[in-house]
C-alpha cells in the first residue's frame, strides 16, 4: 500500500536529537504533499531556468549536476574518470552501506519512501579532479511540495574531488527539501565538500551527510546555511580506521524569523585520527540557532584528537541561541575538548576600534565581518571565498 | 510475618477510619510491602501529620501513578519493582554489636585511613559503647547556642508539629510535588529529614551538619531537607559523613529545597560516600537525588559543593534558580567512579533576574568500569539582562574500560547575556606517574595526589575539615585502579 | 591643547580620581607616574571615553572642545589617540583592512579624502619599516596571538598612521624588553614635534630615559601630588614613592 506522508512521525521536541527544533510545528499550519513522478516529464522537456545559470556559484565549464523541482534536469560531465548518473528508483538497494548511521527519526524513511531523483557520483582510482563537481538544487514550484533526492558519493582510493552543493530557488515557493547524502571515502583519498544553502525564505530545509572514512582520507566539509526559514543540516563520520583528519566548518546566519540548525555526531571507532569542528552562528531578530555535536569516542579509538567549539552571536534583544556540545568518550588516552561561547560583540573591542575612529556602526560592521573571515579564511579557494562572503553582505548585512 | 499481618490489619482499619480522623494508635514496626494510598496514609498518621501535609502527599502520590521512570541519563539499572520494597518502618535502634571485631575488615580499614579516631569508628559501626565523647550531648550544646539566635534547626517531623507556618510556606515550592519521578515519589512517602531556618540578619555561627543532629539517625531512604535563610542571614551546611555506610536500602530517592531571601546566602556542602558495591558490581546504593535551591531575594547566593564517591548509581543534579536581581549561584562538583559505578550528574542554572552570575566547576573521574556523566543546562530567559555564566567540565579516565561523558545544555534568550562552557577530557600521563614515582610515592599515592590536584578548585570550596577528609576519600576510593 | 580642570571620577561608586588638574601645552611630552592603583589608567580612559567611568565634577578641554560631550571615535577624530596598556585582540579582522579602515575613518572625519589602496600601501609600509614591524604581522588578524612587544609595536605603528596631535600611551613599556622599548621610544620620539603632545603614563622611570619629558607628575590618591622636570622621575627612582610623600 502507498504510503502517506501523515503515516510518519514528524520529527518534534520529544526526540532528543531534535530537542531545539520542532519540524512538526511547521505540519501543523502546512501540508506537504510528495512531488510525484508524473511531474517529471513535463519537466524535462523545457530547459534549464535562467535562475540557475545566472547564479553567481554557476560556471559551465566544470562538472555539474541541475536539479529542477526535485528532477535531475542536467548532467554536465568535463572530467575524465568521473561517473555521475542517476540510480533506478525501483531498485532501493544501498549503494553505500548504512549500517554505521543510524537515526531515530522518520526522516530517512520519508526520503526513501519518496524519493524522486537518485544520484551516483564515482570518482574512479587514482583520478585527481581539477574541475569541482557542482550541484544545484533549484525550485520554483509553487505549491507545497516535498523533494526528496539522495546523493552517493564514492571517492575511490587515491582520489581527490571538491564537490559543492548549492541550494537555491525564486524564493517564492513554500518547499520541503529533504536531501540526504552518504559519502565513502576510500584509502587515501580527499574530498573537499561545500553545502550551500540558499532556500527560499520561506521553505523547510532539512539535509544530512553521512561520511563513511577509511584510512587516511581526508574530509573537509564548510556549511553556509543562510537560506530556509527553518533549516537543519547534519553530518555524521565515521571513522572508521587511522590516520583520518575530519574537519567541519559551519557558518549560519540567521536573518528575522528563521531558525537554524547545525546537528553533528563523530564517530571515532578506530586509534589514531583527527576531528575538528568549529561552528558559527550570527542570529538577528526573532531568530533562533542550535548547533547540537556530538563527539563519540569508542574504547578502541586511543589516540584520537577531537576537537569542538562553537560561538554564537546575539544581534539583537529578542533572538535565540541553543547550543549541545556533547563529549561521549570510552577511551583513556584521547586529546578532546569542547568550548562553547554566546554573547553579544565584545565591548572591549568596540571600544578599541572606535578609539581609532570608528563609529559605532562601522565598529559593528567590522568585528561581524572579522567573525565570519575567522572561517572563511580557512577556505584555500579564493573566488569561492569571495562568492560567499558576497553573498553573506547581500542577504545579511543589506 | 506476624507484623505484616498484623499491620495489614490496622492498615484496613484506617482505611475505614479515615473519613473520621485518626483514632486508631497503631502499635508495628514495618508497614507491608508495596506502596498505595493507605501505606501514604499510614506514614502520615505515624508521624502525627497534620491533613494539609497528608493532603500534599496524596497528591504527590498520585501524581505518581500517571508518571514514567525517567530513562534518558546515561545510567543503566535493572528495572526497579516499587511494589517490592518497604516504605515504612519505625525507626528503631540498629542491632548493636559487640566490638569492633564484628565489623567488616574492609570498613574498618577505611577507618583507620581516614583518621577517624577508635571510640568514633565504633559509634560509626553500630557498636555499643558507652561515650566518652558523647555526640548527643555535644549536639544539644549547639543546639542551645543556636536556639539563642533564633535559629530552628531540626528534623522534618519535629518542624512540622512546632514550625507548621514555614513548613506549608516554604514546602514544595522549590521542588512542586509534581517535579520529577524520584522527586514525587519521596513527596509522598518521604520519611524524615532536617529543618533548618536562619531568621533575618542572622549569620549561623558554625557548620551545621547532620552529623549532629539529634534523632538523625536511621532517617531512612527518603529524606526530606528545607533550608530557608531570611533576609541578610548566611548558613553553611553540610550533609553527609566521610566514613562508608552500609545501608540495607538500595534506593535513596532524597529531596533539599533551599531559599535565599534577600542578601541571604546558603553553602551546601555533600560528600557522599554510600555503599558503591563490590568490585564485580553486585550491591551499592541507586542514589536517585533531587536537589534545588531558588535564590528568591536580590543579592541572595547559592552555592553547591559535593564530592560524590559513593554509590553504585547516582543521579543527582543539585540546581539554582536565580530570581533575584544580582543573585548568584554556585557548583562545585568532584564525581568519581570506579570499579561498575555509574554517575550522572551535573546542575541547572535557571537565570531568571538581571545581572544574575553562575558559575559551574565540574570534576569527574572514571575509572575501572566506571561511567561519568556530567550532565548540565545553563538558561538565561530573556528577562536576565547582563547574566553572566562559566562553565568548566574536566574529565580525568584512569584506565581504558570507563568513559567519560559531558552533556550541557545551552539556551541563551538574552542579548546582553555572555555564557561560556569548556570541557577537556585527559588522562594520568606516564610522565606525570613517573615524576611521583621518581620521587618516592608509591602507584596509589601518586594517583590520589595527582587526582586531588586535579580536583583542587572544587575542594578548597569544602569547609576545612571537611576538606580534609574528601582529600583522603578520593585516594579511597581509587584504590584498585591502577596497576 | 588638553586642560583637565578638578576632575572627580567614581569608578562603580568607588572615588578613583578626586580633583586632577593638569594642563598640557602643543607640543610638550608629560610623564604621569605613580603607584598602582593612584588612578592612572582610569585617567587614560576617561580621557579616551571608555564606558563605565562616572564623571562626578569637573571639565575636560580638548582644543577649546568639552571632551566628555564627545564619542570615543569623535574624540579620536580631533586627534586623540590612546596606546592602550592592553591592546585587544580582534580575531579574523585582518590588520591591513582595519588600518585602512581607521585611517580613512579618521581622515573622513576630518573632512579629508579618503586614500586609496596603492597610497595607504606606500604610507603604511614606510611607517612599519621604520618601527621595525614585520608586514607578515600587519597581515594577521589584529593583535592575535602577537607577543607583548608585538602588540605595543602595533599600537605605535597607528599612531603614527593617525598622526594624532596627543598622544596618550598607557603603560607602554610594561612588558616589552629593553631592545623593543628602544624601538618604541625611537618610534615615538620620531613623531614627536612642535604641535604634538605626549602623555606618558608609566610605573616606572626607566621609558623616561629615552622618551624625556618636559614635565613629570606625580599621581596619588586621584590627584596630582608634586610636578616638576625630568629630574623628579629620577629622584622617584631613587627614594620610591613612600619617598616623595
Amino acid at each position: 500500500m502507498q504510503k502517506l506522508i501523515k503515516d510518519f512521525d514528524i520529527p518534534n521536541k520529544k526526540i532528543e536529537t531534535w530537542k531545539f527544533t520542532d519540524l512538526k510545528k511547521i505540519f501543523e499550519k502546512n501540508i506537504f504533499e510528495p512531488l510525484s513522478t508524473s511531474i517529471k516529464n513535463e519537466s524535462i522537456k523545457s530547459n534549464v531556468d535562467t535562475n540557475v545559470e545566472k547564479n553567481i556559484f554557476f560556471d559551465p565549464n566544470i562538472n555539474f549536476v541541475i536539479f529542477e523541482n526535485g528532477f535531475v534536469k542536467k548532467i554536465n560531465i568535463q572530467s575524465k574518470n568521473l561517473e555521475i548518473k542517476p540510480t533506478k528508483i525501483a531498485s532501493k538497494k544501498q549503494i553505500i552501506d548504512q549500517k554505521n548511521f543510524s537515526r531515530n527519526d522518520s526522516l530517512l524513511e520519508i526520503n526513501e519512501t519518496f524519493l524522486n531523483d537518485n544520484l551516483l557520483i564515482k570518482i574512479k582510482k587514482g583520478t585527481k579532479l581539477k574541475e569541482p563537481i557542482s550541484i544545484f538544487y533549484y525550485n520554483s514550484e509553487k505549491k507545497n511540495y516535498l523533494i526528496n533526492n539522495r546523493i552517493n558519493v564514492i571517492a575511490e582510493k587515491d582520489t581527490e574531488a571538491v564537490i559543492n552543493e548549492i541550494f537555491i530557488s525564486n524564493n517564492k515557493a513554500i518547499y520541503w527539501n529533504n536531501v540526504h547524502s552518504y559519502i565513502c571515502l576510500e584509502q587515501n583519498s580527499k574530498l573537499e565538500h561545500y553545502k550551500i544553502q540558499l532556500e527560499g525564505d520561506s521553505s523547510i530545509h532539512s539535509s544530512s551527510s553521512s561520511v563513511n572514512c577509511n584510512s587516511s582520507s581526508i574530509y573537509n566539509n564548510f556549511i553556509f546555511s543562510i537560506g530556509g526559514s527553518l533549516s537543519r543540516i547534519e553530518v555524521n563520520s565515521s571513522i572508521n580506521s587511522s590516520d583520518i583528519n575530519f574537519n567541519i566548518k559551519g557558518l549560519y546566519l540567521a536573518k528575522t524569523n528563521q531558525h537554524h540548525d547545525i546537528t553533528t555526531v563523530m564517530q571515532h571507532k578506530h586509534p589514531e585520527s583527527k576531528s575538528n569542528q568549529h561552528i558559527k552562528g550570527i542570529l538577528q531578530k526573532n531568530s533562533s540557532g542550535v548547533f547540537q555535536g556530538k563527539v563519540i569516542v569508542s574504547q578502541d579509538a586511543q589516540k584520537t584528537d577531537a576537537f569542538q567549539f562553537n560561538q554564537n552571536l546575539l544581534l539583537s534583544e529578542s533572538a535565540e541561541a541553543n547550543a549541545k556540545p556533547e563529549l561521549e568518550i570510552y577511551a583513556d588516552d584521547v586529546k578532546c575538548s569542547h568550548g562553547a561561547t554566546t554573547g553579544e560583540l565584545d565591548e572591549q573591542m568596540l571600544f578599541y576600534l572606535r578609539s581609532r575612529g570608528l563609529n559605532k556602526e562601522e565598529a559593528q560592521k567590522v568585528l561581524i565581518e572579522g567573525f565570519i573571515n575567522e572561517l572563511f579564511d580557512e577556505i584555500k579557494n579564493s573566488e569561492l571565498k569571495k562568492k560567499l562572503l558576497l553573498t553573506s553582505k547581500k542577504n545579511f548585512f543589506k | 510475618m506476624s507484623i505484616d499481618v498484623e499491620t495489614k490489619k490496622t492498615v484496613k482499619s484506617i482505611t475505614k477510619k479515615y473519613k473520621y480522623g485518626f483514632t486508631t494508635n497503631v502499635e508495628s514496626d514495618k508497614a507491608p510491602k508495596g506502596l498505595n494510598e493507605d501505606i501514604v496514609k499510614l506514614i502520615s498518621k505515624k508521624k502525627d501529620e497534620p491533613k494539609w501535609l497528608l493532603d500534599w502527599r496524596l497528591k504527590a502520590f498520585r501524581a505518581w501513578l500517571k508518571m514514567d521512570e525517567p530513562n534518558w541519563s546515561m545510567v543503566k539499572f535493572p528495572k526497579i519493582d516499587y511494589q517490592d520494597s518497604y516504605y515504612y518502618s519505625a525507626p528503631k535502634p540498629k542491632k548493636k554489636l559487640k566490638s569492633l571485631n564484628e565489623v567488616d575488615p574492609a570498613i574498618l580499614s577505611t577507618y583507620e585511613k581516614l583518621g577517624i579516631p577508635l571510640e568514633e569508628q565504633k559509634r560509626l559501626a553500630g557498636v555499643a559503647v558507652d561515650y566518652v565523647f558523647d555526640s548527643t550531648s555535644v549536639a544539644t550544646t549547639f543546639k542551645d547556642q543556636l536556639a539563642k539566635l533564633g535559629i530552628i534547626f531540626c528534623s522534618f517531623s519535629e518542624a512540622v508539629k512546632k514550625h507548621p507556618e514555614l513548613i506549608k510556606k516554604y514546602l514544595g515550592t522549590v521542588i512542586p510535588y509534581t517535579d520529577n519521578y524520584f522527586a514525587t515519589l519521596n513527596s509522598a512517602v518521604f520519611s524524615d529529614g532536617s529543618f533548618v531556618y536562619i531568621p533575618p540578619g542572622v549569620r549561623c555561627p558554625m557548620e551545621l551538619s547532620t552529623y549532629f543532629r539529634i534523632n538523625a539517625e536511621n532517617t531512612g531512604q527518603f529524606e526530606r531537607t528545607l533550608i530557608i535563610a531570611d533576609k541578610d542571614s548566611y548558613v553553611s551546611y553540610l550533609e553527609g559523613c566521610t566514613a562508608p555506610m552500609r545501608d540495607e536500602n538500595q534506593l535513596h530517592a532524597a529531596c533539599v529545597e533551599l531559599i535565599t531571601l534577600d542578601n541571604a546566602e546558603i553553602k551546601y556542602s555533600t560528600v557522599q560516600n554510600w555503599y558503591p558495591g563490590d568490585e564485580k558490581g553486585k550491591g551499592g546504593v541507586y542514589n536517585f537525588v533531587t536537589k534545588r535551591g531558588a535564590c528568591r531575594g536580590n543579592n541572595s547566593k547559592i552555592s553547591w559543593t559535593q564530592v560524590e564517591t559513593g554509590s553504585a548509581i547516582t543521579w543527582k543534579y543539585p540546581s539554582c534558580i536565580l530570581q533575584g536581581d544580582n543573585s548568584v549561584g554556585e557548583f562545585y562538583s568532584v564525581a568519581i567512579t570506579n570499579n561498575f559505578q555509574q554517575a550522572d550528574t551535573g546542575t541547572k542554572m535557571i537565570h531568571l533576574g538581571k545581572n544574575t552570575k553562575s558559575t559551574i566547576i565540574s570534576k569527574g573521574i572514571s575509572a575501572g568500569k566506571g561511567q561519568n556523566t556530567y550532565r548540565g543546562l545553563v538558561r538565561m530567559g530573556p528577562k536576565a539582562t547582563n547574566g553572566r555564566n562559566f562553565t568548566q567540565c574536566d574529565s580525568l579516565l584512569i584506565g581504558d574500560r570507563c568513559g567519560a561523558h559531558t552533556v550541557p545544555y545551552i539556551e541563551v534568550k538574552n542579548q546582553s547575556a555572555k555564557v561560556e562552557h569548556e570541557a577537556t577530557t585527559s588522562k594520568i600521563s606516564d610522565e606525570q606517574m613517573f615524576y611521583c614515582r621518581q620521587r618516592g610515592l608509591d602507584q596509589e599515592n601518586a594517583v590520589s595526589l595527582i587526582v586531588n590536584g586535579f580536583c583542587k578548585e572544587v575542594l578548597k570550596e569544602l569547609p576545612m575539615e571537611f576538606a580534609v577528609e574528601a582529600q583522603k576519600l578520593l585516594g579511597i576510593s581509587l584504590e584498585g585502579s591502577v596497576g | 591643547m588638553l586642560k583637565i580642570e578638578n576632575l572627580h571620577v567614581n569608578v562603580e561608586d568607588k572615588k578613583i580620581l578626586q580633583g586632577l588638574n593638569l594642563k598640557i601645552s602643543p607640543g610638550e611630552t608629560h610623564a604621569i607616574m605613580g603607584p598602582n592603583g593612584s588612578g592612572k589608567s582610569t585617567l587614560a580612559n576617561v580621557l579616551s571615553g571608555k564606558e563605565g567611568y562616572d564623571v562626578k565634577k569637573g571639565k575636560i578641554t580638548f582644543l577649546n572642545n568639552n571632551l566628555l560631550n564627545l564619542e570615543p571615535e569623535e574624540r579620536a577624530g580631533e586627534g586623540l589617540f590612546l596606546a592602550f596598556q592592553y591592546p585587544v585582540e580582534i580575531p579574523g579582522v585582518s590588520g591591513m583592512n582595519f588600518l585602512r579602515t581607521t585611517i580613512n575613518s579618521v581622515r573622513k572625519y576630518k573632512k579629508q579624502k579618503e586614500l586609496d589602496g596603492v597610497n595607504f600601501l606606500k604610507i603604511l609600509r614606510k611607517k612599519a619599516e621604520f618601527i621595525k614591524m614585520d608586514e607578515n604581522l600587519i597581515k594577521r588578524s589584529v593583535n592575535t596571538g602577537f607577543s607583548g612587544g608585538e602588540k605595543k609595536r602595533s599600537e605605535i605603528l597607528q599612531m603614527s598612521l593617525l598622526e594624532p596631535k596627543l598622544a596618550i600611551l598607557d603603560e607602554t613599556d610594561s612588558g616589552l624588553d629593553i631592545d623593543a622599548l628602544k624601538t618604541v621610544a625611537n618610534g615615538v620620539n620620531n613623531l614627536k614635534n612642535k604641535e604634538r603632545s605626549f602623555l606618558i603614563i608609566t610605573h616606572y622611570q626607566r621609558l623616561l630615559n629615552y622618551i624625556v619629558p618636559d614635565k613629570v607628575h606625580i599621581l596619588s590618591n586621584g590627584k596630582i601630588v608634586k610636578s616638576g622636570d625630568k629630574n623628579l622621575a629620577i629622584e622617584l627612582e631613587k627614594k620610591g614613592y613612600e619617598g616623595i610623600k
